[in-house]
């Protein structure tokens, strides 16, 4: 009897010791591929850098133990109905997608994050819209989606510094740092899960393009996305 | 008599499909391959005697790698709409500012505008793909052109942008354009000059 007892504490013990990792599957996905190059800044090209950066996250996660489907492995072209498909459907607890940006100045650097505003209905009628300026950043909030979205947005970006200079589209639709952006991503349009852009560097920065001259500078900054993202599952930060 | 049923059969068919291609093409005569329309171009928007108005447009000042709000001037142009296509024009213009520069992608032109009762104005661009285009700059493009009509005239509500007369999900391939086209937190917007 309490040999057996002593067994049940023993398996209580090693579950809760268990990494959170474990079992938990999560979707990456390298923005663009094959014939769409995404950006491109002089010999930088966009798809490059995501697949890249996914490689770099897809060993960093599964290094601490999550489950892990990615969508694109190589510089191949999935349509974005294919791509959604595969996240919507994988089981993942949450969807991360890489894209890099660009921008004419040269002087806006990364990362910043991007998450989906919510869906005002498809504008086939005038009907059901809002109106203009009824969507401040505040107001998305009331949305589940998008709250769950800033979370994991938040809780994957804070171990990096601001933007240089965050640019930012307009007030409401960013976070106070610019970092996080509730705007409208090809990539978000059709995502069940949370998910986020994550857009590391600009192809147009020299310091970014510096900055991420190795595979080591790319290796720890997955893992500071991986460190983040496991303080987001763990419910930290809310 | 089996061989000649063959051939009426055969010479049937042929005929059938030969109806369908026609009326295919046809139809494509009538919608797909349809000219593009010239531009609007701004000479056709006033005439002399049209009082000035200092509408606000979003330009990208190089110099300081910043987006900015300026100032540029229309003309108050008997019609309210044609007064619309001259904001979107100096806004495709970068406010006919040199220092600045328009956040639209190069070779970008305003084919049409409407404006329905409702209060959406449907802008028709031509929207060249470029590959040197970013997400941020494209969502600035997009926020630059909302802004440059629900800021500057207050029957204006909505914007919905069309590529070349057609809807899309995108205008570069980053920004998904439809469902969100009313997030820049404008004030309501105000007659030009007031």
């Amino acid at each position: 009897m309490r040999r057996s007892l002593l067994g049940a504490a023993l398996a209580c013990l090693c579950l809760l010791a268990r990494p959170l990792a474990a079992g938990t599957r999560i979707a990456v996905d390298a923005g663009h591929g094959g014939g769409d190059k995404g950006s491109v800044a002089g010999s930088q090209v966009e798809k490059d850098w995501t697949l890249k950066f996914t490689k770099a996250l897809t060993q960093s996660l599964t290094s601490a133990g999550y489950d892990v489907t990615a969508v694109r492995v190589k510089d191949d072209l999935i349509p974005y109905d294919k791509r959604f498909e595969i996240l919507n459907t994988a089981g993942a607890a949450v969807a991360l997608i890489l894209h890099a940006d660009r921008e004419s100045t040269g002087k806006t650097r990364g990362p910043f994050f991007v998450v989906q505003p919510p869906q005002s209905g498809t504008p086939a009628s005038d009907e059901g819209l809002p109106e203009a300026g009824s969507l401040p950043l505040s107001r998305y909030k009331q949305s589940l989606q998008l709250a769950r979205q800033l979370a994991l947005a938040t809780g994957v970006s804070p171990k990096f510094s601001p933007l240089s200079d965050p640019r930012a589209l307009a007030g409401d639709v960013s976070s106070p740092d610019g970092r996080i952006l509730a705007v409208p991503h090809q990539s978000l349009r059709y995502i069940a899960l949370p998910a986020v852009v994550i857009e590391p560097l600009f192809l147009t920065n020299p310091e970014d393009l510096e900055l991420f001259g190795t595979d080591a500078a790319i290796q720890a900054f997955a893992q500071k996305i991986t460190q983040g993202l496991g303080a987001y599952l763990r419910g930290e930060g809310k | 008599m089996k061989r000649t049923v063959l051939i009426r059969v055969a010479l049937g068919l042929l005929a059938v499909l030969g109806a369908i291609l026609w009326r295919h093409e046809r139809m494509r005569g009538f919608g797909g391959d349809r000219p593009k329309p010239a531009p609007v171009s701004e000479s056709g928007l006033w005439v002399s005697g049209d009082k000035p108005a200092t509408i606000f447009v979003r330009v990208l000042v190089p110099s300081v790698g910043e987006v900015q709000t300026l100032p540029a001037l229309i003309h108050r142009s008997q019609s309210r709409l044609d007064q619309m296509k001259q904001s979107v024009l100096a806004y495709l213009n970068a406010a006919g500012n040199s220092k600045a520069r328009s956040l639209a992608p190069k070779g970008t032109v305003l084919n049409e505008m409407y404006l329905t009762d409702a209060g959406t104005a449907a802008v028709d661009l031509s929207v060249p793909l470029d590959p040197e285009f970013g997400f941020m700059e494209e969502a600035q493009f997009v926020e630059g052109l909302n802004h440059a009509l629900l800021q500057n005239f207050e029957e204006i509500k909505r914007v919905r942008i069309l590529n070349d007369g057609r809807e899309s999900g995108t205008l570069t391939g980053h920004f998904a354009l439809g469902t969100y086209e009313n997030l820049t937190n404008t004030s309501p917007g105000k007659k030009p000059d007031e």
